[in-house]
């Protein structure tokens, strides 16, 4: 019972940095791209059969589905592509995503099914997506929702892609899709973790030096991002053997589940840097510097954002016992604001690393960091949509699909769960987020 | 030649010197002239030759008299018959001489000197008259001149030369003396075997013994001479009285005979007559019987060689010696004389009773068999006894000689050094014996060893220190042969059962006790003693750093045999060559090894020079002791004068000597009898240790790599250590994980859990990682079928009493931290002590139940297959199952609050669907339903801060202890030990003590499930029923918890070092709840 999860990879970018995803995963556990063992890959204490399943005695393949609403060079098997074939996918239309969610269902969990049937204890699906696109969002969206009303027990953790604020003009109704799918996201997922397209090209620019950072190398910084915070499942060890013990502890409340995610150190394949002697504490600490986030939140100064959880995935030769003075040296100097209403907890996750591969690093870290600054994404989401809805723009697509062609109420309670996202981070940045569900009942109840 | 013959034959001395020339085959010509070889008178040149050769024999001088040679021959004659006092005769020759020399005869002879020819050859025919025919030659050639001077003489030179000697005249018979005519036969009878060194008693005696022989001689000599004539009766008297009285003169009738001896000789000095004086005085005459003091030093020495009863030192009705009353010396009164003798007897007691003791260790008892080590012990004993009559019959020597002045007082100089040695000997060995119970053999053994090395230790005196070294080391023969066969060939051999380390028979190979317990060194006897030195001890201090090794090599030795492992690896016998030499050097035996480095360790604290001085003494002693006596004389003053008179006399005596002790003595005795005075400075003790040390531990060293790299390589000790620590430490998340939820969602739903099928299920999850090993756990509960029902009704009765219990919890805690410490505490909170106490005692059946809400008392066995057992004993599972269930209790407390989804939230969908249509009741309906949600993080973060703590400061570095432990590879013993302390250890950074009673951290936890539960309840109840005052008391009740065990934490903190806590303590404080709301 190894709570196994199944990945799905929606929309050309979910597709993408899942295939990076695999590829990382592939190299970690020794298997090669035909899905064997490795030589080399003798050390049997891994755990494959989380991501993937055991074909035959040789052949390992990953448990995902990959969907698609527009063909698309792949390989394996479980690939849904839409057999419209040429109809151009979703268009970067969320609702036409949706829309042909609804179409392609029974096919697509046909596909599910059949893999949550072949596991022994499924803990959940990860979903790869974007919220700009249109077959990420919209039939992200539309999955998300039927995923919890179908497997209702399971955990659904997506990845999800924020676009990029500096390239807003590809998709121009990206936040239409934004905040369509955020709601989903909001209330469809137990957990999301938020790569956020902006942060993570500055990072490229700006720490890696990367003149024009392609798609690729932004992609590898993705799949590292979701390896690393997989690892804890795939080697197992005392703690955070399922994704639930991994989540559980930084989600606090249902909604305020959107995590940020910091990685160190950074580095790209070209620079083959000597071993660096790099302790946990500085690891630690450098995980809470702002330049390191992957998030694109602009300080805000009317507000106290603060950390709401942390969880440091640590990897490496660590001695357990630095992890623990390193968390008190953070204490003691108030690294890190911490919520005032709840328990500053700071969990760190010491795993093991692959022995398959070389890192120029002895010590390296994720930080999974549930922090109330995030709520400016969707502000900034916000902002845009109604920038957007008060000029009416580009809602003929959306009209459409059957959803919109009478009222566009979707927007509009869409709009009104995301703008209840970002009260209740708010909210928690202050001591009275501990009343807060009576504060806000009373301000409904006065509205 | 016969011509030649006429042309000479008037010069009779040349015809002569031709003929006898002619007589021993050589030609004149060769002769004379040595270049020239003619044979044959055909020859070439043959005419020239023998005129040559005439002319040399005529004109030359070349076989001339030397007439100077010839006259002081002559005179040297004369010379000597004046020396010889014979002046008559040397005058006449003298004058005979010059008259024949002055002779006119010769004056005109046409040869030149012919009269120191002719003197010539007289002298030689004097010299040897047998090998020549003088009489024939003589006649004839003398008869020429005899009419001169030869004739009329006719010199018969045997009656010339006695003629005119004076007549010698033996002087006259003495008289006899006037000593008594003894019973000659009683006297041989008695004393025939001691006579001839016995006879003479006195100074003066020597001499006239000397007289007397040299008479006897004489007289008999003269006997035979007459013997052809008839004796007369007077002289036939004469001879018998004659012999008699020689008899009498040479038998000497011993002072301890019946009949009174002979007077001693009268001295006029007055000191030599105190005692007869002394009496004279008291009145006491004829009582006191008078000895002579060579005498009384010979019997001395007679008792010290045999101690039996004599004649001054006899046995008293206790077998003791004492002395004889009223014996004394000429020069001493009696009451001097004991005073004198009287401290040889504790002594001679003492030598009695260490002959006597082995004397039986001659004859050893079969059945029980006496210990090899104490028949050694008495060997040695034997060795240094032997050394002691030596010496003692080399100063009856020297006494006997009499060549120097020798006292009694000199020879209790001379016994001195030997006298303190026997008291320290017999003083030891009346330690090692005194105990009356018949022990084991072991016992005795040991205590022998012990008290010698105290021995050892505790003298001052580096010759006596020398000597118990030497009997300590024959004694430990025993011992070192029993270790080196182990050593080398792995089987303890002991038959007489003496050995300090004994095989435990009942524990076999295949028991997990066998490490621990398989080698017994029993000193249990030692409470028995209450010695206020314990021997055992001293034993132990040179042998206890052995021991353990030694029992590690017998181990390792066994467990290998049982392996069916060659002890040594394959790669070791390909191995070098100086690895080779170790292998042949061990082949030596071990007490060789051990002599040889003690011995070289002794000789180099002495001084270099001394060695030096010794060392030919050395030389010479390797063989046996008297050869050390023989040495001791010759080398001292004799080495510098005469190194060839040294090196003849050592050589002999060496060779004579080997032949006889080599057969007596083996190398390592004479090895051991080798070595010299130890001083003070070295500690024997130490000197045993570091003799042993190396080898033994080089042995241990092998053994135990071979060991572990069979342990590990073959038999996956290290595997089965991690596959413990994967399942009872939760190591293997994953597979523990699934055991873990399966249990706790049967004990959820209330299903009866049992251990057969827990089992199973856990050897399914374990056989994904450890196919192989997974058959060796199984699960076992203590109770039968837990229940749930039970626990659950237990909780709600004991909700009522919550508060209460939690703050008598406090004090559990408190109570529970002074336990740890042990520290002074208790006296400042006596009274708090006492008031809790009573009032836990009423409350100890809620703990229980409390204990049993928690979990099941499950525990999982783990039985190792045999050579993992041995690490893996039932008392480390124990200790592993104690952290399993700590650790159970933590995977419960956050697992049951990570299973607590939003989604599951039973009023969660209606709250978002209903949140704008009924809003009255949402408003408490919201708030209440956050609190439970935060309530749910404040504890899930709190338990996993435990949990995460706990796992990373405490199981990681164990288990990277472990990892590095079993990667260097050490000996299984180490492996044991520190695997023992590192789960000590465990236990102890788990706040876990041995006691059964509930640790301040299982209360934490049990409280924290058991909030868990509560809130799982209401999680999955309709919220709406959810009342505010249920979630503050729930709230409230955490604050508690927590509280609690940051002040259990804080007190532990600040009383004792535990760094690994500070953290926790710390993460705690500051997370302190603010959730309730008042």
């Amino acid at each position: 019972m190894p709570c196994e999860i199944i990945t799905l990879q929606l929309g050309q970018c979910g597709n993408q940095i899942g295939f990076e995803f695999w590829k990382k995963l592939c190299s970690e556990h020794g298997i090669s791209p035909e899905g064997t063992l490795e030589d080399y890959a003798t050390e049997g204490t891994d755990r494959k059969d989380v991501f993937f399943y055991q074909a035959d005695d040789e052949h390992y393949i990953p448990r995902s589905v990959l969907l698609d609403l527009e063909p698309r060079l792949y390989n394996p098997e479980n690939i849904y592509m839409s057999k419209q074939g040429g109809g151009g996918g979703a268009g970067n239309n969320w609702a036409s995503g949706y829309s042909q969610g609804e179409r392609i269902y029974d096919e697509v969990f046909d596909i599910i099914d059949r893999e949550a049937d072949g596991s022994d204890s499924l803990e959940g699906f990860v979903l790869c997506h974007s919220i700009a696109g249109g077959t990420g969002s919209g039939l992200g969206s539309y999955i998300l929702e039927r995923l919890n009303d179908r497997f209702p027990k399971k955990l659904v953790q997506t990845y999800s892609v924020f676009p990029n604020q500096d390239e807003i003009s590809d998709v121009v109704v990206q936040p239409y899709n934004s905040l369509l799918t955020l709601r989903r996201l909001t209330q469809s997922a137990d957990c999301v973790v938020v790569l956020d397209n902006t942060a993570l090209n500055r990072i490229a620019t700006d720490r890696l030096h990367l003149s024009n950072p392609s798609f690729s190398q932004i992609n590898s910084l993705v799949s590292n991002i979701m390896s690393v915070s997989t690892a804890t499942l795939r080697y197992p060890s005392y703690m955070n053997n399922d994704l639930i013990g991994l989540i559980a502890p930084l989600i606090p409340t249902p909604r305020l589940h959107f995590l940020m995610t910091g990685y160190t150190p950074l580095t790209t394949d070209q620079e083959v840097a000597s071993v660096r002697k790099t302790t946990v504490l500085d690891v630690m600490r450098r995980l809470l510097q702002p330049k390191n986030m992957m998030v694109s939140a602009p300080l805000d100064r009317n507000t106290q954002h603060c950390y709401i959880s942390i969880l440091n995935i640590i990897q490496g030769e660590v001695d357990p016992t630095q992890v623990h003075k390193s968390l008190q040296r953070i204490r003691e100097r108030k690294m890190a604001q911490f919520i005032p209403w709840g328990p500053a907890s700071i969990q760190v996750a010491l795993s093991k690393k692959s022995p398959y591969i070389q890192s120029a690093h002895r010590v390296s870290g994720l930080m999974l960091a549930n922090h109330t600054n995030i709520s400016a994404l969707f502000e900034r989401t916000l902002k845009q949509y109604d920038k957007l809805r008060k000029r009416e723009a580009f809602l003929e697509q959306f009209r459409k699909e059957n959803m919109f062609a009478e009222n566009l109420d979707e927007l509009d309670d869409s709009r009104e769960v995301v703008q209840h996202l970002v009260e209740e981070y708010v909210a928690a940045t202050t001591p009275d987020y501990l009343s807060w569900g009576l504060n806000q009942a009373s301000t409904e109840s006065q509205s | 030649m016969v011509r030649k013959r006429q042309l000479i034959i008037d010069d009779y001395p040349y015809i002569l010197l031709y003929s006898g020339l002619l007589d021993r085959g050589l030609t004149p010509c060769s002769r004379i002239a040595p270049g020239l070889r003619l044979r044959s008178e055909g020859e070439e040149n043959f005419v020239r030759s023998e005129q040559f050769v005439l002319s040399n024999l005529l004109y030359h001088h070349c076989l001339a008299v030397n007439s100077h040679a010839v006259r002081r021959s002559i005179e040297g004659i004369a010379l000597k018959f004046t020396i010889h006092g014979q002046h008559h005769r040397a005058q006449l020759l003298t004058s005979l001489t010059s008259e024949f020399l002055a002779s006119p005869l010769f004056k005109d002879h046409f040869q030149t000197d012919v009269e120191w020819s002719l003197l010539s050859v007289l002298l030689h025919l004097s010299n040897s008259p047998t090998q020549v025919p003088v009489q024939e030659v003589q006649n004839k050639a003398s008869s020429p001149e005899s009419t001169v001077d030869s004739l009329p003489e006719q010199i018969d030179w045997g009656t010339y030369l006695r003629n005119e000697e004076p007549k010698y005249v033996l002087g006259p018979e003495e008289p006899l003396s006037p000593a008594e005519v003894v019973d000659i036969t009683s006297n041989l009878f008695k004393d025939w075997s001691s006579d001839g060194e016995c006879s003479d008693d006195e100074d003066t005696k020597a001499f006239q013994q000397q007289a007397h022989t040299a008479k006897n001689l004489h007289s008999s000599n003269l006997r035979t001479e007459p013997s052809l004539k008839q004796p007369t009766t007077r002289e036939l008297l004469e001879q018998v009285h004659r012999a008699k009285s020689w008899l009498s003169a040479k038998t000497h009738i011993q002072y301890w005979g019946s009949k009174r001896p002979h007077q001693l000789p009268l001295s006029d000095h007055p000191s030599a007559n105190v005692a007869k004086l002394w009496e004279t005085e008291r009145g006491l005459r004829g009582l006191c019987q008078h000895l002579s003091e060579w005498a009384v030093m010979r019997e001395v020495l007679w008792v010290f060689l045999c101690p039996v009863p004599a004649h001054i030192f006899i046995l008293n009705s206790k077998g003791s010696f004492i002395l004889k009353s009223n014996v004394t010396i000429a020069s001493l009164t009696p009451g001097a004389t004991s005073s004198l003798l009287e401290h040889l007897c504790e002594p001679l007691n003492q030598l009695r009773i260490l002959d006597a003791f082995m004397h039986k260790c001659e004859f050893p008892s079969v059945d029980p068999p006496t210990p090899a080590t104490i028949l050694a012990y008495a060997a040695g004993l034997r060795l240094w006894r032997h050394r002691f009559q030596s010496y003692l019959v080399a100063l009856e020597d020297c006494i006997k000689k009499q060549e120097c002045t020798c006292t009694l007082l000199w020879l209790e100089g001379e016994l001195r050094p030997w006298l303190r040695t026997l008291a320290t000997i017999f003083a030891m060995h009346s330690i090692a014996f005194s105990t009356t119970t018949k022990k084991n053999p072991k016992y005795t053994a040991i205590r022998v060893l012990g008290t010698l090395c105290e021995g050892v230790e505790g003298t001052s005196e580096a010759g006596i220190r020398g000597v118990l070294l030497r009997l300590l080391l024959h004694s430990l023969r025993h011992y070192l042969s029993i270790i080196h066969s182990w050593l080398l060939h792995g089987t303890l051999v002991d038959h007489a059962q003496e050995f300090i380390i004994q095989r435990d028979e009942s524990v076999k190979a295949h028991n997990e006790r066998f490490w621990r317990g398989a080698f017994t060194i029993s000193l249990e006897e030692d409470d028995q003693n209450c010695d206020t030195q314990d021997p055992m001890k001293t034993i132990l201090k040179f042998l206890s750093p052995l021991v353990a090794a030694l029992t590690t090599v017998g181990k390792s030795r066994e467990l290998l045999a049982i392996l069916d492992v060659q002890p040594l690896s394959n790669s070791s016998i390909t191995c070098s060559l100086s690895q080779l030499k170790a292998e042949i050097d061990q082949e030596q035996s071990l007490e060789e090894v051990v002599v040889k480095y003690i011995k070289k360790t002794v000789c180099e604290t002495r001084g270099g020079s001394k060695v030096e001085d010794e060392k030919d003494g050395d030389e010479s002693e390797e063989e046996a002791d008297s050869v050390l006596e023989v040495s001791n004389y010759l080398t001292p003053g004799w080495e510098q004068e005469d190194p060839l008179l040294l090196a003849a006399f050592t050589d002999t005596f060496q060779e004579s000597l080997q032949n006889t002790s080599s057969v007596a003595m083996d190398s390592i005795t004479s090895l051991i009898e080798d070595i010299g005075d130890v001083p003070q400075a070295v500690s024997v003790v130490s000197l045993l240790t570091s003799a042993l040390r190396p080898l033994v531990k080089s042995k241990e060293d092998e053994l135990s790599a071979r060991l572990t790299c069979v342990l590990i390589e073959e038999y996956h000790l290290d595997r089965h250590c991690q596959a413990v620590r994967s399942v009872l430490l939760m190591e293997a998340g994953d597979i523990m994980h699934e055991f873990y939820t399966h249990l706790f969602s049967k004990l959820e739903s209330g299903e009866s859990v049992d251990g057969i099928s827990l089992t199973l299920h856990l050897q399914y999850c374990i056989a994904r990682l450890y196919p192989d090993l997974a058959q060796f756990f199984s699960v076992s509960l203590a109770q039968q079928a837990y229940s749930v029902e039970a626990a659950k009704w237990e909780d709600y009765t004991k909700d009522s009493e919550d508060d209460l219990e939690l703050d008598a919890d406090k004090n559990d805690g408190m109570l529970v931290i002074d336990k740890i410490t042990g520290s002074g505490r208790k006296a400042l909170r006596g009274d708090h002590v006492k008031e809790y106490s009573s009032k836990k005692a009423c409350e100890t059946p809620s703990n229980m139940a409390l204990s049993r809400t928690g979990l099941p008392d499950i525990s999982i066995q783990y039985q190792a297959p045999w050579p993992a057992n041995l690490l893996l004993t039932e008392s480390i599972m124990r200790q592993f199952n104690m952290l399993f269930h700590f650790s159970l209790s933590l995977k419960r407390a956050t697992n049951g609050l990570e299973r607590l989804k939003f989604r599951d939230l039973a009023s969660f969908q209606t709250i978002t669907s209903t949140a704008r249509t009924t809003g009255e009741t949402t408003v408490p309906l919201r708030s209440r339903l956050h609190r439970l949600q935060l309530l749910r993080q404040w504890l899930l973060c709190f338990s996993r801060e435990l949990h995460d703590h706990f796992a990373n400061t405490v199981f990681l570095p164990y288990h990277q202890a472990v990892e590095k432990l079993f990667s260097s590879r050490p000996s299984l013993n180490t492996i044991i030990t520190e695997h023992e302390k590192m789960v000590n250890k465990l236990i102890t950074d788990c706040l876990m003590g041995n006691s059964e009673e509930i640790l301040p951290l299982q209360i934490v936890l049990n409280k924290v499930f058991w909030l868990t539960q509560r809130l799982g309840q209401l999680w999955l109840r309709d919220i709406g029923q959810v009342s505010s005052d249920e979630l503050t008391s729930l709230e409230t009740k955490y604050a508690k918890v927590h509280r609690y065990l940051v002040n259990v934490l804080t007190t532990l903190v600040t009383i004792r070092f535990v760094p690994h806590m500070e953290g926790l303590t710390r993460t705690l404080v500051d997370t302190v709840p603010l959730l309730t709301q008042q």
